[in-house]
């Protein structure tokens, strides 16, 4: 079952097989997904690059990561504090969305547990490619304060692939922005989403 | 379709909904699996336990002192309460004594963050209503009492500031100032809020009436603060099993008549003046002194049961521990004023259309780390 | 109300049925035999004492020893709303075997509360309307407030391949 649909669906030149290839290239070459030549088909624009095209769609992806908003525990507050006045999110075009099937990036804020695991897995598995995760504050980056119970998942890193880690308990807001710019740096150097877990 | 003519019988077969673990709407991540016939709810299940972080577990390995930070953690929203039910059990048992002004630092800092939590119940229960412009008003009043904690104890949210024999620190020297400005502050926009929301049409509409319980049920159900006290129930635990000081400090426990959704939100607006007459009067009459009384090094509980139970900004946060001689509790259970106040949910929301299930789950404001723990 | 005259309040109700009578600085602790424990709640709630509000219902486990075969003690706290006082009550049941009867059908708050007792601490509510995990997952094995839990009862490393095999299989190049 595989519900991932990047945009290099329905492009006569995409690889079928290579889609799935899971470790990124060499650097500055990019991330798979995006290596058709979309723009380069649009008459009058036949001289753009592939590595200028690379560059465009980066710069649109990095500008509008809408996340989804996987509150669990504590960290979630300091989430919602985020969108919320003070600190407006919005500024950067971060808007939360609650289905992961319009979701960039996934900020999984606070504990993980054996229950919640498999729901985790199942919802990123729901969000379109190219996806990216930021684990938020200590428990989702190693269990945290629950390290020594017998519920807590030492790590979403165990489930999901994660870009970014946050550290706090629970980080603060600027924290967390400080993570999405992080990302947004990851992107424009053209790197692709970290790799599934295996 | 060609059956589907003017007579043909009224589709009702029944559907099973579920909502969550992952939802906008369910505050954490609490399932509810709602059947249904047509729109009416027949019967609903919660799910929870997506939450659980084996607090008791963690507690009676690591001890009283180790696991007194991870308090903040279990209902995030009024840390400070439950820093307090598990300082004040572990002193019931060991018969610690707590200086005056810790006291009263105590009352202040668990009235000021029940303010932050009704201000966030507030916020998302207008969001839940969609009106999600409530949502950015309170979290804007929010951060002054962030910035207060902030400069209190370090942290805006995981405070620890409440010790075993006292608090952590002393008020730094002008934030009672800054104090008296935030709580002059809020009271302005509260009722900024009623002319926005309380007396808002279409919050009238969506609640008035909506989910009525009756205070038998609240007993029955063991549903505690202001879920109860909007039910008539009246009960407060600050004033009717005394902890702290409160009983010198003059407020009015807040009650409904009615104990519909529109009686559960005036009651939170209400508690919130009340906590912030009670915080004024703490700063005007702050006694001088110690703030930690002196622990030994490693400190030991006796053999003993002890529960130390305080009023929660969700009801009755208690803390059940049965001492053995060592520095951790042999037992140590919590007990959650919203674990009880979400069994009410299954009971209450039979009859009641989708469309309610939200309100209704809003008005009881839950907290799941307070109900898985 | 004050805790003496709660304490004389519960000596009249329960002078057959309670094994002791405890006197405390805020409640009133009461030890009586497991078998009578919802005889013991029925009377609490209905007579003068009017304890109509049940705050939890936990457990303890007392694993065996050298000198004892060892015990699960329950505990029931209850409130009076109306009286202001509190009642705890206590009885002991062996580890494994020996079940309780429920008292959900007194105070419906105890269905959840005896749910989770079963589900941490493995006590057997015997008439309880749905005795199943509350908190942990369904297939969870062992009962973790037990002294004797072992963190290996539960098989917790995630891997693709394992948890979530038709990933793995979709993973593959071409699949």
């Amino acid at each position: 079952m595989d519900n991932r649909v990047g945009p290099t669906e329905g492009c006569p030149d995409a690889p079928s097989d290579e889609r799935r290839v899971v470790t990124p290239e060499p650097a500055g070459a990019g991330y798979p997904y995006i290596r058709t030549s979309v723009i380069g088909s649009v008459p009058g624009l036949g001289g753009v690059t592939d590595a200028v095209e690379r560059w465009i769609f980066n710069q649109a992806r990095l500008r509008s990561l809408w996340p989804l908003t996987f509150g669990l525990a504590c960290c979630a507050i300091e989430m919602m504090a985020t969108w919320a006045s003070r600190f407006d999110m919005d500024r950067w075009g971060v808007m939360p969305r609650s289905t992961p099937r319009q979701a960039d990036v996934m900020i999984v804020a606070g504990t993980l547990t054996h229950k919640m695991a498999d729901r985790l897995r199942r919802l990123y598995d729901q969000m379109p490619d190219p996806k990216y995760v930021i684990s938020m504050g200590s428990c989702a980056n190693c269990g945290g304060p629950f390290l020594d119970g017998y519920h807590a998942v030492r790590g979403v890193d165990l489930v999901v692939p994660v870009d970014v880690y946050v550290p706090g308990c629970p980080p603060r807001p600027e924290a967390l922005i400080d993570g999405f710019m992080k990302l947004r740096e990851k992107i424009a150097k053209g790197e692709g989403p970290a790799s599934p877990v295996r | 379709m060609a059956t589907h003519g003017r007579k043909a019988p009224l589709h009702n077969e029944e559907m099973l909904i579920n909502m969550g673990p992952q939802h906008p709407s369910t505050h954490g991540v609490l399932r509810l699996v709602l059947r249904l016939r047509g729109e009416m709810i027949e019967s609903c299940r919660c799910v929870i336990g997506y939450l659980h972080r084996c607090h008791e577990y963690i507690s009676e390995r690591n001890g009283w002192i180790r696991s007194l930070p991870l308090t903040d953690r279990l209902d995030y929203l009024s840390p400070i309460t439950c820093e307090w039910a598990m300082a004040l059990a572990a002193e019931r048992l060991a018969q610690v004594e707590v200086p005056e002004r810790a006291e009263w630092l105590r009352v202040l800092s668990a009235e000021l963050y029940r303010i932050a939590s009704h201000l966030v119940f507030v916020g998302t229960f207008g969001n839940d209503l969609a009106a999600v412009t409530m949502f950015l008003h309170t979290f804007r009043e929010r951060e002054l009492i962030m910035d207060i904690f902030e400069k209190l104890t370090g942290q805006r949210m995981t405070c620890h500031y409440i010790r075993v024999g006292g608090v952590g620190w002393d008020l730094p020297a002008g934030l009672d100032r800054e104090i008296r400005q935030a709580l002059d502050v809020i009271e302005s926009r509260l009722r900024e809020y009623d002319d926005l929301f309380t007396n808002n049409r279409i919050l009238r509409a969506r609640t008035e009436g909506v989910a009525e319980i009756s205070a038998e049920r609240c007993r029955a159900y063991g549903a505690s603060g202001p879920v109860a006290r909007a039910s008539g129930v009246d009960f407060d635990l600050r004033r009717d099993a005394p902890y702290g000081v409160y009983d010198r400090f003059d407020y009015r426990v807040i009650l409904g008549n009615r104990g519909d959704c529109l009686d559960r939100f005036t009651c939170r607006m209400e508690e919130m003046r009340q906590s912030a007459r009670i915080c004024r009067q703490v700063l005007d009459g702050l006694p001088p002194g110690e703030i930690r009384t002196k622990l030994p090094a490693r400190f030991k509980t006796p053999e003993g049961v002890a529960y130390g139970a305080v009023e929660g900004a969700r009801g009755e946060c208690g803390y059940f521990a049965i001492g053995d001689g060592t520095e951790a509790p042999y037992r140590l259970k919590i007990r959650s004023g919203g674990f009880s106040n979400l069994h009410l949910i299954e009971d209450i929301l039979v009859g009641w259309k989708v469309a309610d299930v939200v309100t209704i789950l809003g008005s009881i404001d839950i907290v799941l780390g307070d109900i898985d723990r | 109300m004050t805790v003496q005259e709660a304490a004389a309040a519960v000596q009249s109700e329960l002078s057959d049925l309670a094994e002791s009578i405890e006197t405390r600085e805020r409640d009133v602790l009461v030890r009586c035999a497991a078998k009578d424990i919802p005889q013991v709640m029925a009377r609490l709630r209905d007579g003068a004492t009017s304890c109509d509000y049940l705050t939890f219902v936990t457990a303890a486990d007392y694993p065996p020893s050298e000198d004892s075969t060892g015990r699960m003690d329950l505990w029931y706290h209850l409130r009076s709303l109306s009286l202001r006082i509190e009642v705890l009550v206590t009885a002991s049941i062996a580890r494994d075997g020996e079940s309780v009867r429920t008292v959900s059908d007194l105070y419906p708050t105890a269905v959840w509360h005896e749910r989770e007792c079963y589900d941490l601490l493995g006590v057997v509510f015997a008439g309880h309307p749905d005795l199943t995990r509350i908190l942990l997952p369904d297939d969870w094995r062992g009962h973790p407030l037990r002294k004797d839990y072992t963190e290996d009862m539960n098989d917790l490393t995630y891997t693709t391949e394992k948890r979530w095999p038709e990933m793995s299989e979709a993973r593959k190049p071409g699949g």
